[in-house]
């Protein structure tokens, strides 16, 4: 009789026991995920930690874009009793009309943001009110201690459809990823009454800064050129202007700007044609800056050397119904061709152009890098087609010999001509020198060469013929005096509805110093100025007051003697 | 059998004692949330004025507000150059 009893009690514990063990099973393991996060919203917080993005420095350390410290201000409507004096007094500090905050906290909301960015000072002085429901949360905004320096060259950090930071234009467009760094996660514990718990470490995850950029860009240097093209923009009435400088061995950019420019912590105020670098992004015909290319070409092929005469050079060319005339309608007779380069002989070049042909100078386009991209690290760059060699007629191949009927970016040709600085190497242009991780690791990004585009001594040449271009050309009198630059005006007419504007042009100047051990080449393109259309009277003076005050940066002494001493 | 007897009471003791440890202990940290919260509060305070006064030195020695300030205090640029150096060899001059 007790048999059934004892088994009856057995069974009755083994269900029972069965029983807990599923629903043990159940919550330990069907649900336990859900319960696990139910637990850590109670007991734990996730917190979203946003990087710090990286700097951009010039070469001397210094930040070109660097980060500040802002707050956005919120305010819980709900705890607002007295909106109306709440307003009123915000107003003043936010910048904000009354009205408009008013209608915020009048909002039925808990949570409503009355002003971003705003900065440390304004926030003491909210606090200082001691309004009830407003509190703050720290913000990150990019910060430019230069102002607009360099602003083409930088971009800005805007937004993006999700409302998140996103590089554009520039540096920040091209290197936003390297920039950006990477979100992470941080888990705080805390009891109940909020406050951290010691004995449960904070866990992070995730969360990168982001590198920064080191430029070949030297802060003095881009400070005088946009100090000089600046005052030269306005001093010849032109539109705007353009320069950049190069250090031809590595190609590096040493400074570069392009005006009129804009602020880019005040992005939002300008319209989106003002951030583009017209640099890298306009196209223009290049005039007589040309020419140095197409005279290399030709002396490197052999087909002319300096002291060739140009046979028919005393009087315009006539080509395919068109007559090709000089600048200022004057001719030489029995013309060589440092003289057509001196004296900016568009016939000269004609004749130079002939005999190079039409197959090599469409070599020689490619191997000065001419049609395609430069490959700088800098956002929006334009390329330029060179048309086919099916559509080039006589009187095209006439054209291009002096730079107009072909379109170049200043990026194009000032890359081209720093290849006659660098011994015939053409290299890579960049910006950046290297990228500097959180870590600091330093990550060096090496000159590039990209090919040979004529041999050494066609450069000896050539810059002998762009020294004497400068000495004795229409630019002379603006030339620092005691040093050797090489250098060649420009002054481009411009293409309007099958014909050129008479009264408007884009004059330049391209050139390299000191001559023998080139430490820079630079480019000034101005865009229609009003005062003078030449190249010798707007874009020279620019150019040679640069380089005297780049040469006396670099302490470099004049090498030639100077008149007092003969 | 004492042996085990006394072996039982001893890891008896020793378990009691350790939980007595561990309870105290745990009590004791359980509070220094307020200060972790306190020292975190005065790291993130220090940490924006560090970054406030960078800020501020930045600024101060950006080349803009140098020749803004250098302009306002009368110095102008230099218009000439004067160059030192060794007289030149015979066979230059």
């Amino acid at each position: 009789m007790t048999d059934w009893r004892y088994r009856f009690v057995l069974l009755f514990f083994s269900v029972l026991l069965l029983f807990v063990s599923v629903r043990l099973f159940y919550w330990q393991v069907v649900r336990a995920q859900e319960l696990a996060l139910l637990g850590q919203s109670q007991y734990g917080q996730n917190v979203k930690l946003l990087p710090k993005r990286g700097e951009v420095r010039t070469s001397d350390g210094f930040p070109l874009a660097s980060n500040k410290v802002s707050y956005l201000v919120f305010a819980n409507p709900k705890e607002i009793l007295e909106k109306d004096k709440t307003s009123r007094l915000l107003s003043p500090i936010l910048k904000k009309e009354e009205a408009s905050i008013s209608a915020l906290l009048d909002m039925n909301r808990y949570w409503v943001a009355l002003g971003s960015k705003v900065s440390s000072v304004d926030k003491d002085e909210i606090e200082k009110l001691n309004l009830p429901g407003i509190g703050f949360d720290d913000q990150s905004i990019r910060f430019y201690p230069e102002a607009s320096i360099g602003a083409k060259l930088l971009g800005f950090v805007g937004k993006n459809e999700l409302g998140d930071d996103v590089g554009q234009f520039g540096l920040e467009g091209y290197y936003d990823r390297q920039l950006r760094g990477k979100e992470g996660v941080a888990k705080q514990i805390h009891d109940a009454l909020g406050r951290p718990i010691l004995a449960k470490l904070n866990n992070t995850s995730g969360e990168i800064d982001g590198r920064d950029l080191i430029l070949h860009v030297d802060r003095v240097l881009q400070f005088i050129l946009e100090d000089e093209l600046k005052t030269g923009v306005e001093q010849y009435g032109a539109v705007g202007g353009m320069a950049a400088m190069m250090d031809p061995k590595t190609g590096g950019i040493l400074a570069m700007a392009t005006f009129p420019s804009f602020d880019p912590e005040k992005y939002y105020e300008h319209s989106s044609e003002q951030f583009k670098n017209g640099f890298i992004t306009d196209t223009y015909e290049p005039g007589s800056t040309f020419k140095p290319l197409i005279m290399a070409a030709a002396i490197n092929e052999g087909v002319v050397k300096p002291d060739t005469v140009c046979p028919n050079c005393s009087g315009p060319v006539e080509i395919g119904g068109y007559e090709i005339k000089t600048w200022n309608d004057t001719y030489r007779q029995n013309l060589n061709m440092i003289e057509a380069i001196q004296y900016s002989d568009n016939t000269g070049m004609v004749f130079a152009g002939q005999k190079l042909g039409l197959d090599r100078m469409l070599e020689y386009f490619d191997r000065f890098g001419l049609g395609e991209a430069t490959g700088i690290d800098l956002q929006g760059e334009v390329t330029p087609t060179i048309r086919p060699r099916s559509n080039w007629y006589p009187i095209d191949l006439a054209t291009a010999s002096f730079g107009q009927g072909i379109s170049v970016t200043p990026i194009e040709l000032l890359s081209a001509f720093a290849s006659l600085a660098n011994n015939g190497i053409r290299m890579e242009p960049h910006v950046v020198a290297s990228v500097e991780t959180p870590e600091g690791e330093v990550i060096a990004i090496p000159p590039k060469v990209v090919q040979r585009t004529v041999s050494e001594k066609t450069t000896k040449i050539m810059t002998e013929i762009l020294v004497n271009a400068v000495e004795k050309g229409e630019a002379k009198w603006a030339k620092p005096e005691g040093y050797r630059i090489a250098g060649k005006t420009g002054t481009a007419q411009i293409p309007v509805e099958g014909h050129y504007d008479p009264n408007q042009t884009i004059p330049s100047f391209i050139g390299f110093a000191p001559a023998d051990n080139p430490k820079f080449v630079m480019l000034v393109v101005l865009d229609r100025p009003t005062k003078s259309i030449y190249g010798s009277e707007t874009a020279a003076p620019i150019f040679f007051r640069i380089a005297r005050k780049a040469l006396t940066y670099y302490n470099i002494a004049p090498t030639q003697l100077l008149k007092d001493e003969e | 059998m004492k042996k085990p007897v006394l072996l039982i009471i001893i890891n008896g003791i020793i378990i009691i004692t350790l939980s007595l440890v561990q309870v105290v202990v745990a009590n004791s940290i359980s509070t220094t949330g307020i200060e972790l919260g306190k020292m975190e509060k005065e790291i993130a305070v220090y940490k924006k004025k560090n970054a406030v006064l960078h800020e501020q030195v930045l600024i101060s020695s950006s080349l803009t507000q140098i020749a803004s300030k250098a302009g306002e205090m009368g110095f102008e640029e230099s218009k000439t150059q004067l160059v030192v150096e060794s007289p030149l060899p015979i066979a230059k001059r």
